[in-house]
């Protein structure tokens, strides 16, 4: 039997689910906030942990990571009163098993619960994936993790392979490594760069040319497709591939075989197709700039790369390796990391991802020339520029917030969290009975609360019920 | 200064192609290398910055050479002017992960267009290039 950890705050639901799971032998505990939840995760060898949303100390979607990355890696079903696409599409991306909308029967639980276990059970079972060369790609987050696991599923199969992510979060390095890792790896791994390559040119060095097939053509050239014969054929930037070619591409990718430019024979290339890009390619479909049937071919396996502030604890180790990669190619002596610059790493947004952090980390190294260690102050400016800014924005939030201090002696952090989220707690009850007139039904829905338990919370504040 | 060029041999093609880049990019914002060495030494600065490399490597010999700066190319995306086309010289270029292969026959306005394309596509500054990329999208959504 399972052992099943809930994390929401509203009591009388986690006791109806608990009994209805303990029927059926599971091991269940509960957790009424995140920080109760978290250190509960770390403590025992969850098989599921259900989480709710909206919780008094934060929102559990945030938190996901930090729930998988405990040993026992538990599937996550998450559950919410106030469920919203956006909030679904982040959870399932986070790494969720499964969103549920509250309110529902115990059945469907029981059902999710089922389905969430079978698949830990096979998971268990499977082979464990072989090790793989992915020397240039650096994190062991569970973002990463999952991102590896598909890496691995894409180096076992000959299938077409889409990978997506923000600028920056290494496409092409995922793209060689499937290549490097696959049976192909002794042949040819070919670039294309559809948005570097425009107009016609694309055309002729993708499917090649024979002597005279145009203005120019003073000798026949082999295109890239062909060169790909036996390798790998990596389309970056496939957004940008012009929708005439789309097409003509499509039959390639159905038959293996083209004409090159100018040719009478069709020549054929047995390559794997991976394809990257940045852009939301459903959304192109849907405004007529990227045909359906090709996206559909493309994406027989997608890999979704995590921004690096999805991944934040891998942040420091990827800093460390590029700065000894840059010292030892530079003939510099090593460096360390001062706490300050450890910090400002950590708090910084990395809008250009991987790729920005190497370039700062490759900025900070040239600007501690002699120096060995790194400090806040060899960061680029416009990154320490960005994190005042927003250290200015979080001084002036707490200010607001230190008139619910006692004066005098300043309180522990447990006491000054407790006193502002009580003071929010009692601010939003009143509110929220006021908005709703008393509707205790309404008050209910909105708040994602059950009636008891918005009946001990206004118990607890004092709260008159008549409005 | 994130474009470097290596021309080993100045030959007549690497002339014209020199003189329509100063064309297409002006004031000079670009580097040229004449050895191996001299380039080696750039790439391996501390603070190399280096982002779009064209490289002609009209010998086998030259294609050797540049495979021989390994990690240092890693991170720069280059394109290459070969003279051969024979399948083990290809099969050593494509170690390169090349973004465009041209020929020392080809007009070289086809190079300096791809190679400006790709100064504009790499060689921006991150918060550019996101406002760039974010203008082309909205456009496109119109």
């Amino acid at each position: 039997m399972a052992k099943i950890l809930i994390i929401d705050d509203d009591e009388w639901f986690c006791s109806v689910l608990t009994e209805a799971m303990a029927v059926d032998g599971h091991e269940i505990q509960c957790a009424h906030a995140i920080e109760e939840g978290l250190r509960l995760a770390a403590s025992d060898a969850f098989d599921v942990v259900f989480l709710d949303v909206v919780l008094p100390d934060g929102n559990g979607l945030d938190h996901i990571s930090e729930i998988r990355a405990v040993s026992s890696e538990p599937e996550i079903i998450i559950l919410t009163g106030s469920g919203t696409p956006d909030g679904a599409e982040l959870a399932i991306e986070s790494g969720a098993w499964d969103y549920i909308q509250k309110p529902f029967p115990i059945s469907v639980i029981k059902l999710h619960l089922m389905r969430a276990l079978l698949y830990r059970a096979e998971r268990r079972t499977r082979k464990p994936a072989k090790a793989l060369k992915i020397d240039a790609i650096i994190g062991n987050s569970s973002r990463m993790k999952d991102a590896y696991d598909l890496l691995s599923e894409a180096t076992s199969t000959d299938v077409n392979v889409l990978v997506t992510g923000e600028t920056g979060t290494g496409k092409e390095l995922f793209a060689k490594a499937i290549h490097d890792n696959s049976p192909r790896a002794g042949k040819s791994f070919v670039v294309v760069d559809c948005a570097a390559l425009q107009g016609t040119l694309i055309e002729s060095i993708l499917f090649g040319h024979e002597k005279g097939a145009f203005t120019g053509a003073v000798q026949g050239r082999v295109g890239l497709i062909k060169q790909a014969d036996g390798g790998t054929l990596f389309l970056d930037e496939i957004a940008e591939l012009p929708l005439s070619l789309q097409k003509v591409f499509l039959r390639v990718l159905q038959e293996r075989r083209f004409r090159p430019l100018g040719g009478q024979r069709e020549v054929e290339s047995n390559f794997r197709l991976i394809a990257a890009t940045n852009r939301d390619l459903e959304s192109m479909v849907r405004s007529g700039q990227f045909r359906e049937d090709l996206l559909y071919r493309l994406r027989a396996h997608t890999i979704v790369l995590p921004p690096l502030r999805d991944h934040r604890e891998d942040i420091v180790p990827i800093a460390v390796h590029h700065a000894e990669k840059i010292c030892k190619r530079s003939g510099l002596d090593a460096k360390t990391f001062s706490p300050d610059f450890i910090e400002a790493l950590l708090s910084y947004h990395w809008p250009g991802n991987v790729r920005e952090l190497v370039n700062a980390i490759e900025r900070a190294v040239a600007a501690a020339s002699s120096a060995s260690t790194l400090f806040r102050k060899h960061l680029p400016r416009e990154i320490r520029v960005d994190l005042v800014r927003a250290s200015t924005g979080d001084r002036s939030s707490i200010s607001t917030n230190t008139e619910i201090l006692p004066s005098g002696h300043p309180p522990t952090l447990k006491e000054l969290r407790a006193s502002v989220y009580a003071k929010a707690e009692n601010e939003y009850l009143t509110d929220l009975l006021k908005m709703t007139a008393g509707n205790f039904e309404q008050a209910c829905r909105i708040s994602d609360l059950s009636q008891p338990r918005l009946y001990e919370l206004l118990r607890k504040y004092k709260i008159s019920t008549k409005v | 200064m994130g474009l470097i060029v290596y021309t080993p041999s100045e030959n007549e093609l690497e002339r014209r192609f020199l003189t329509l880049l100063e064309m297409a990019i002006p004031k000079k914002k670009f580097e040229i290398y004449r050895s191996i060495g001299e380039m080696s030494a750039r790439l391996g600065m501390p603070l190399s910055n280096v982002k779009v490399a064209v490289l002609f490597a009209v010998t086998r010999e030259e294609i050797t050479r540049i495979l021989s700066l390994g990690d240092l190319m890693a991170d720069v995306k280059s394109i290459l002017i070969l003279s051969d086309e024979d399948n083990d010289t290809m099969a050593k270029v494509h170690k390169l992960r090349p973004r465009y292969v041209a020929w020392a026959d080809c007009d070289p306005i086809d190079i300096v267009t791809v190679t400006k394309r790709m100064v504009d596509l790499y060689d921006l500054p991150q918060s550019r290039r996101r406002k760039l990329q974010g203008d082309v999208r909205t456009l496109c959504q119109r």
